[in-house]
């Protein structure tokens, strides 16, 4: 039996840890390639930043306090890691995702409480003693980074399978998939152009930095060796049905999910909007990927997202 | 007998010090801690300090600071030195509480029945019947099994003999278990070997035996009753506590808004749809239990709750009406009233206690006014407590004026010492006073858990041991009783 309030938190709990943990990725990976275009095109630099941020719809980045003698990056990276002002700050996601946990302490063990406490500690002790050294500023991305992980290892190794779990792996789910799909709809147009100016090591370098802020760089070459395929990179992101951050794995994972969740008597609407999105990303693989825009293919995934939590908000959370 | 060690162990001359008796030396219960404590250097102790500082805040064992812009959490100060009871002594506190215990539970199933008490003279009726906290809707409904008072946490202090005093019962929904469990793990963390040579009674069974005497009291019997713990949310400053309760006890920590009253039963809202619940733990006043039945500004409550207790259909603990069993005015017949229902005479002492509904009483308490300390009783609020050795005398003369205009809602008590226990404080081990809350819980028979909330005001001179007033908490053992 679950509290329909304890679902909810617990719901948002893995959402929100999910995105704090996907910001903190992008953050080290935008640094590095920020890093290595700065000297030559600090223009090109910039546009990853710029794409960051316009994956991360809602997000508001303020260079207030920033010159341009600091790197290109580094109001985003303040904005992103540690801004109480930008909704979707690393900083801000751990802070829900504790408040959702404080909520529902007695649904969780104490070891994912704690872990989830210290890494946002850690962080909110940064905003209080912030710093300008470019070093420093990437060791506090990659510390929460890990902080995060250990809390996502807490929370497979200390919690029971219950209902409350599946909540909250429905959470991360759902986040992962967005993300995922998100960060696609944003860098596809770039791509494009860097495809048709054909300058090699650019090209590779963006697509790389595709993989690697989808966590899938190691995933994709045990699958498809080095070589960087366009065509086969956007193929194993939307649906390689065995790397946990393609859209068709997120899709599964939500369908199974839902399975195990009361429906309330016959098929409830959620279950009807994941099995539609299951059909699509499964057997529909073709079509997209000869579709003139697949930017418009992940906007279609995105809304049906949208309608899905909806659903789920509508038959378990404000019952 | 160990010699108080070093100059590292103060100890000041007045009142009663827990670990050293007249002479210097350490009782014969703290030796062991005293030579384990006294062989460990200042950077040792302070290494264990901060580790006990980090892991109850990495743990959130905090409570929140209101109206602080923040939202800075602070935990409630722990000091490491425990504070032991020798297993006579709590055998004569144990048997004084379950007697104090019995007698208060007599007391309110009479007020809101037959009121012989009142009828016997035992206590005026003003006393009762016109307090906010005298529910006269619930006159004439019993709770489940009787039992009005599930969890009781009673106040008890030492005088400068070492005699136990109650200072104040608490029947409302006292507070502080959390921190009892968790003390007991935080110094067996960080202090092994204190627990070493020492029969320390364990505690950990309290959140079980809630449990059992929750479900004792559920009104289905046959089924396997649904408890839940009421908060009235993240806000509250005991919220930690009630997330704790409810994670040990296993059962769902619930909101207002989370319960729904129809056909007089109370009902979870669930991802399952609705479910039935038998007994509410609220952590929640009387007057927000209900914006139907009590205040109606309450958004705390759930309409129809009461409606559902008065049916029977749902248990609460503790039972609404019981607050006026803890009223300072009542406090001062309780002797009487254990002699009236048990007739027993009292185990356990209490603080001497002049009444202003007396006439000799109250002419003393205006004659002595410099000696007392003051206190107004029921709802008569605002205008607060006279500390009559620390007052000015234009203080005390303002304050024998208001008395004057309604003499029913004073109360007078000397000034008790409290005694104190060495407490470790900048580098030394220094004397504070301290109090002790133990709990009783009342199911199928009394049970008094052994050990309780030793507060401890951590500034010299001080009488406060509130949390929220610079006070701390220490571990609080109970010794088994020497085995042959």
């Amino acid at each position: 039996m679950m509290l329909s309030r304890v679902a909810t938190s617990l719901y948002w709990m893995g959402r929100y840890v999910e995105r704090a943990e996907n910001v903190t990725r992008m953050l080290m990976v935008t640094s590095e390639v920020s890093i290595d275009f700065e000297g030559m095109d600090a223009k090109l630099a910039q546009a990853e930043w710029d794409e960051l941020a316009r994956a991360l719809p809602g997000s508001e980045v303020s260079r207030e306090g920033f010159s341009s003698d600091d790197a290109v990056g580094a109001p985003c990276i303040h904005s992103f890691l540690l801004s109480q002002e930008n909704p979707m700050s690393v900083l801000n996601s751990l802070g829900r995702a504790r408040e959702n946990a404080r909520a529902v302490r007695e649904a969780l063990t104490r070891e994912v409480f704690l872990n989830l406490n210290e890494a946002y500690r850690a962080l909110d002790e940064r905003r209080r003693r912030p710093t300008r050294d470019p070093v420093a500023t990437l060791d506090a991305v990659s510390d929460t980074h890990r902080a995060i992980l250990t809390t996502l290892g807490a929370m497979e190794h200390t919690l029971t399978r219950d209902q409350g779990w599946t909540f909250l792996k429905l959470g991360e789910a759902m986040e992962r998939t967005l993300r995922t799909l998100e960060v696609l709809r944003v860098k596809l147009p770039g791509l494009r152009d860097t495809e048709s100016e054909v300058d090699l090591p650019l090209y590779y370098a963006r697509w790389r930095a595709l993989l690697r802020s989808i966590a899938s760089l190691e995933n994709f070459r045990r699958v498809h060796g080095a070589s960087l395929d366009a065509r086969a990179v956007m193929h194993f992101l939307l649906f390689d049905p065995s790397t946990p951050r393609s859209v068709r794995c997120g899709v599964i994972r939500m369908k199974n999910y839902l399975d195990q969740l009361p429906s309330g008597g016959g098929m409830s609407d959620a279950q009807r909007i994941i099995g539609k999105a299951l059909a699509t990303v499964s057997y529909e693989d073709d079509r997209i990927m000869s579709s003139p825009d697949l930017g418009y293919a992940c906007e279609e995934l995105i809304q049906e997202l949208g309608a899905l939590h909806v659903a789920l908000d509508r038959h378990y959370f404000s019952a | 007998m160990v010699d108080c060690p070093s100059v590292r162990w103060q100890r000041d001359s007045g009142g009663f010090d827990e670990i050293f008796g007249a002479e210097g030396t350490a009782r014969p219960h703290y030796e062991e801690i005293v030579s384990v404590l006294g062989d460990m250097s200042d950077r040792e102790l302070r290494r264990r300090e901060r580790l006990q500082q980090v892991s109850l805040l990495n743990q959130g064992i905090t409570f929140a600071v209101y109206g602080d812009k923040e939202g800075i959490e602070r935990v409630f100060p722990f000091d490491f030195v425990p504070r032991v009871v020798p297993a006579d002594e709590w055998a004569h506190i144990e048997a004084g509480l379950v007697q104090r215990v019995t007698a208060l539970n007599l007391f309110l199933l009479d007020i809101y029945a037959d009121q012989k008490c009142l009828r016997d003279g035992i206590i005026p009726w003003e006393l009762i019947l016109t307090r906010k906290e005298y529910k006269r809707e619930l006159v004439g409904i019993a709770p489940s099994r009787n039992v009005y008072t599930h969890v009781v946490g009673t106040d008890l202090i030492r005088d400068d003999e070492g005699r136990y005093l109650v200072l104040e019962d608490n029947c409302r929904s006292p507070s502080g278990v959390s921190y009892v469990l968790e003390n007991r793990n935080l110094l067996t963390r960080s202090f092994p070997e204190l627990f070493r040579r020492n029969p320390v009674r364990p505690i950990d069974d309290y959140p079980s035996r809630l449990l059992e005497a929750l479900s004792f009291v559920a009104p289905r019997w046959s089924q396997d009753p649904l408890a839940v713990l009421l908060t009235p949310g993240l806000l509250n400053s005991a919220y930690f506590e009630h997330s704790f309760l409810a994670r040990e006890m296993g059962v769902p920590l619930v909101e207002g808004r989370d319960l729904s009253v129809e056909d007089g039963h109370v009902f979870i809202r669930t991802t399952e749809g609705l479910r039935r619940v038998d007994v509410i733990y609220r952590r929640i006043d009387d007057d927000f239990l209900d914006p139907l039945a009590f205040r109606r500004d309450s958004v705390l409550g759930v309409p129809g709750l009461v409606t559902a207790y008065r049916q029977g259909n749902v248990a609460l603990a503790n039972a609404p009406g019981a607050g006026v069993a803890d009223d300072k005015a009542v406090y001062a017949y309780v002797p009487d009233l254990i002699r009236y229902y048990l007739a027993e005479d009292p185990l356990l002492d209490q603080v001497h206690t002049w009444v202003g509904a007396r006439p000799d009483e109250f002419q003393y308490m205006l004659d002595h006014l410099e000696e007392l300390v003051v206190k107004t009783t029921g709802d008569a609020g605002g205008y607060g407590m006279l500390i009559g050795p620390s007052a000015s005398k234009q203080e005390i003369d303002e304050y024998r004026e208001q008395m004057k205009s309604n003499p029913g809602y004073y109360i007078g008590q000397p000034r008790i010492e409290l005694s104190t226990h060495p407490t470790y404080l900048d580098s030394a081990f220094r004397p504070r006073r301290v109090d002790l809350r133990p709990f009783i819980l009342f199911g199928d028979s009394i049970r008094v858990m052994p050990g309780g909330l030793t507060r401890v005001a951590l500034r010299e001179g001080s009488y406060v041991v509130n949390s929220s007033q610079g006070g701390g908490s220490k571990d609080t053992w109970v010794l088994e009783g020497r085995r042959p």
